[in-house]
């Protein structure tokens, strides 16, 4: 029964861990590498140790969502550039008023 | 720190002295009598928080204190006697006063055992003043000194009521001699003191943490001003004219307007001072908001409080950005600003009763008319600040829901593409491959089995998996030979072992040791240039993937698939606000702005520069000398930089574009150069500079005081700065000094460094030289907000406004500087600046002054710092 369990257990993980060279593999297609590099990458794979995988498994996954959300931040940029315009218009026209106030007082020097 | 006997104050104020028959205790109370009729006596119990060092501030003219450590087994507590004895008598004499005060206060009762007394003894002013501790074996307790406190108008106080009391009676004294008359008939002497007495005591908000301090200057300096101007009756010639004094002179010699405006400005530095932080505060808060450093914890803080809630998909989180943006549009605060158009009406009303005023009344109006003006410019500017401040946290807040929900709706993506396509479980997706590997090692664990050989032969299951399905997706059929393929997969593989491995070596960027096909170097020579290229390209790519990784924010395993989403979309967005943020910036030069801003108020370019390093800005003709502007984690600009095409052509319609904005500010421009009279109107002035054309500075020349608009409108013809006065045509020039006494160049280099790391803002130039003449130098500057107070023989340096970092600064008799920031919290980073500054001043001083700092005024701040710019600073340039 332990057995049985066991070889389950390990089904299980293998199973786990082919999904993750899916993963990695489809990430790894998608991204803008090269060619040749994607290739390069394959090769060492068996040379690298599992930390290393599971690493460069996940940076591929953050630059794979980054490049798609990349649309956010173009909008997040447009938006923060209309905030910095509006506020500079929020100190010219402070400054106008500073103006007008100006020339209004001078009109008290000429009594 | 000290108890307080508050409980018995009010009672044991009202008690008498007690009869005395002993010949010395019939001195003590013939004594006491005289005390009580010639003397004003109070006591004070200093705060829980207030330090002694704080008595020097009542230290003036005429008073004289004396502070008290009571001390038994059950009580202890601090008294300060402040003793009026007025100018009658000499510091000698106040001696005498106090210490026979002190006899009195002192019951001959036998110490308990292991208790003790101090007295300290402070009278006189400056470097007279006396200032010793005398133990005595004698306790003085609170009882006792409270019974003896004898003085008809002795009061028991805490330091606040106390000097609440003294504005009181300050203001009614200023108001019997200026209430009771018309305004018309006051003396311009008279209406500026309850004027600058109102306008101080209002500025100082119940919620001051420095209130105790701003109410002492301000009786202190109302008093003086009585002293001098009213009460002596002196006459005003013989009076140093006030500032507003001179407005009204100015008023009166029928000057240009423009002129008088320009004079008033710089006549009173506290106008223009104003004027001139009301703007910079809201830009300063843009440009600083939250700090670059501040905004991953910013983000961090945004993304605790929304996790991944965000709802509604990438298209949803669009809209919702969408909808924000016209939120920000519809900002009624905005509207309300706009429509803001009464204080126009107000002035006009203001106009006509003036004219019912009179000459005198003419003067006063002017005078509160410009510093309403004044006022209300700050006041919008601070609205205007919080408005932008709450943009930006706004669309900070929005954009990290939007990534989030965006990354979120990605990954659900990826994933359902990936269950999808097999019969995979979500959870092997969601976990990485250390944390699978993790749960099989625990269930070994169990079973007591080797681990080593199971993750070497889980690491081969997914490469062969990788190997695969990328076969699957990349070849498919394979158009290239296997050949082919072997041969570019190698060529590849020793392209990134190079780099990789040169990159683990060198960098330790811990990507493993590929140093057995690092050997290959031959292999990868043969590549050629492409082949090299594309090497750097593969490390560079695998540098810029190791970027966006913070292994250590990840923290627990258990946290990695979250961690990764965290860690990937902090950077991102951590970037995307560094751009944007830099972009504001940029946008929102505020040294351009002040430019600006110098020229309309008629001010020079140097002499825009005194106004901004006297703010703690760096000064304008840096930026008028095309200075690289550098933001952290942003791309390098110059201040003139002009916008790309792609961001012209975004906002190609807008209000809000850099032309639209640029005409506005010459249609300002020009009305200010239609309020002007003709003899200020000038031609125009040279053609802009790019940041690599323009000239160095000399001597001689000024600055161009602004880069031109982009697209100036015709009618907007420029308005040049007035001729400068001679105390602009001193070259700006930075302090250089030595600073002998490291004992290496390495340690002259790392004090350099400290201090650049430790301050911004204003720049100093230091050298500093080793015993063996090495030499090292560079600029240092002091923090922004560092203000400078100066007494008689002492100055305190405030930093931050938090007095945690204070210290004081005083002369010594045989005139060196001594820094004094005493002990707690935080206060070695500050000692450790002043002992390098003081080395500075010190050095100077020995070769440049023979005066003392005495020199300084009584007025702190501005007046000081003003003197060391003008006196210390522009003597020696920079070598």
């Amino acid at each position: 029964m332990t057995q049985t369990n066991n070889n389950q257990d390990f089904e299980d993980v293998k199973r786990d861990l082919q999904l993750q060279g899916r993963k990695i593999a489809l990430l790894l297609y998608e991204s803008p590498m090269p060619a040749e590099i994607k290739e390069a990458w394959i090769t060492l794979m068996p040379t690298m140790t599992l930390d290393q995988i599971d690493r460069f498994g996940t940076i591929l996954e953050n630059y794979f969502v980054m490049q798609q959300t990349a649309e956010i931040d173009a909008a997040y940029r447009a938006l923060a550039e209309e905030i910095a315009a509006a506020a500079q218009n929020l100190e010219l026209e402070n400054e106008e008023k500073l103006l007008e106030q100006i020339e209004i007082v001078k009109k008290l020097e000429s009594l | 720190m000290s108890k307080t006997p508050e409980g018995s104050a009010a009672a044991a104020a009202e008690a008498k002295v007690e009869t005395v028959q002993t010949p010395e205790d019939k001195e003590i109370a013939a004594y006491a009598k005289k005390f009580q009729e010639n003397f004003e006596l109070n006591l004070v119990i200093p705060a829980d928080d207030e330090e002694w060092s704080n008595t020097v501030d009542f230290r003036r003219e005429g008073y004289a204190t004396l502070d008290f450590l009571t001390s038994d087994a059950s009580n202890e507590a601090r008294f300060r006697a402040i003793v009026h004895c007025g100018k009658d008598y000499t510091p000698e004499e106040q001696a005498e006063i106090m210490q026979r005060f002190a006899k009195m206060v002192v019951l001959q009762e036998e110490p308990k055992p292991g208790t003790g007394a101090g007295l300290r003894l402070k009278y006189g002013e400056g470097k007279k003043a006396f200032n010793d501790w005398t133990d005595t074996e004698e306790v003085i307790t609170a009882e006792n000194v409270l019974a003896h406190s004898a003085s008809p108008r002795g009061r028991m106080r805490n330091t606040e009521d106390l000097l609440a009391l003294t504005v009181s009676q300050t203001r009614l004294e200023l108001e019997k001699i200026t209430t009771d008359k018309p305004v018309a008939e006051l003396t311009a002497t008279q209406l500026a003191a309850r004027e600058d007495f109102d306008y101080r005591v209002e500025r100082i908000t119940d919620d001051s943490p420095r209130r105790p301090e701003q109410l002492k200057r301000a009786v202190r300096d109302i008093e003086q001003r009585m002293q001098q101007t009213i009460i002596d009756n002196a006459p005003e010639s013989v009076l140093p004219m006030s500032a507003p004094e001179k407005i009204a002179k100015d008023l009166e010699k029928k000057q240009p307007f423009s002129e008088r405006m320009t004079k008033a400005f710089r006549d009173n530095p506290e106008l223009a001072k104003q004027a001139a932080l009301a703007t910079l505060n809201m830009i300063g808060s843009v440009t600083g908001l939250k700090g670059y450093i501040e905004v991953p914890r910013y983000l961090r803080q945004r993304f605790a409080v929304h996790g991944f809630l965000g709802m509604g998909g990438l298209k949803g989180a669009i809209e919702d950005a969408i909808a924000a943006k016209q939120n920000l549009d519809g900002d009624k605060s905005i509207k309300s600003l706009r429509r803001d158009l009464s204080a126009r009406n107000r002035l006009e009303d203001k106009l006509s009763m003036v004219r019912e005023a009179g000459p005198a009344g003419a003067k006063t109006a002017y005078r509160e008319e410009l510093q309403k003006i004044i006022d209300e410019f700050g006041v919008r500017g601070d609205h205007n600040k919080k408005v932008v401040e709450g943009r930006i946290k706004l669309l900070l807040d929005c954009n990290t829901t939007t990534k989030i929900t965006g990354i979120q709706a990605t990954k659900e993506a990826l994933n359902s593409f990936l269950v999808a396509s097999g019969a995979y479980g979500l959870r092997g997706i969601s976990m990485g491959a250390l944390d699978i590997v993790g749960r099989y090692r625990d269930l070994k664990q169990e079973r007591r089995n080797s681990l080593e050989k199971d993750v070497s032969l889980f690491r081969d299951v997914i490469a062969a998996s990788v190997v695969k399905n990328f076969r699957e997706l990349a070849l498919g059929g394979g158009q290239e030979s296997r050949a082919e393929r072997n041969l570019t997969r190698a060529q590849a593989a020793m392209r990134i072992a190079r780099w990789v491995g040169i990159a683990a070596t060198v960098e330790g960027v811990g990507f493993g040791d590929f140093k057995p096909l690092a050997g290959a170097d031959k292999i990868v020579e043969n590549i050629g240039r492409g082949g090299y290229n594309a090497g750097i390209g593969a490390y560079r790519l695998l540098e810029g993937f190791q970027g966006k990784m913070s292994w250590s924010e990840i923290g627990d395993r258990g946290l990695t698939t979250a961690g990764h989403m965290v860690t990937g979309l902090g950077e991102a967005a951590i970037h995307g606000a560094k751009e944007s943020l830099s972009r504001i910036a940029h946008n929102l030069t505020p040294r351009e702005h002040w430019e600006r801003m110098g020229q309309k108020l008629g001010f020079s370019p140097e002499q825009t520069d005194k106004l901004l390093h006297g703010a703690g800005v760096a000064p304008a003709t840096e930026v008028a000398h095309g200075n690289v502007v550098e933001h952290k984690g942003a791309a390098t600009t110059t201040a003139h930089e002009t916008p790309t095409k792609a961001a012209t052509e975004v906002h190609a319609k807008s209000t809000n574009h850099p032309d639209a904005i640029e005409a506005r500010r010459a249609a300002i421009q020009a009305r200010l150069h239609r309020a002007l009279p003709e003899t200020q109107k000038v031609s125009t002035p040279e053609a802009p500079h790019t940041a690599t054309e323009t000239p160095k500075p000399t001597k001689t020349e000024l600055p161009e005081a602004s880069a031109e608009p982009t697209a100036p409108a015709p009618e907007a013809p420029k308005i040049e700065t007035p001729a400068p006065s001679v105390a602009a045509e001193k070259p700006h020039t930075t302090i250089t000094a030595e600073y002998v006494g490291t004992r290496n160049h390495d340690r002259a280099s790392k004090l350099i460094e400290d201090i650049k790391a430790a301050v911004n803002g204003e720049k100093y130039h230091i050298g500093v030289t080793d015993v063996a003449g090495h030499r090292a130098e560079g600029d240092f500057a002091l923090p922004g907000r560092t203000s400078l107070e100066v007494g008689d023989g002492h100055a305190t340096f405030f930093v931050d406004t938090d007095r945690v970092f204070s210290g004081e600064m005083s002369v010594q008799d045989d005139g060196s500087i001594a820094i004094d920031v005493g002990d707690g919290r935080g206060k070695q980073k500050l000692a450790s600046f002043l002992e390098r500054f003081t080395a500075v001043i010190n050095k100077y001083r020995s070769q440049q002054l023979s005066d003392d700092f005495s020199i300084f005024s009584t007025e702190p701040r501005m007046q000081a710092i003003d003197f060391m710019r003008q006196n210390l600073l522009t003597k020696q340039e920079v070598k």
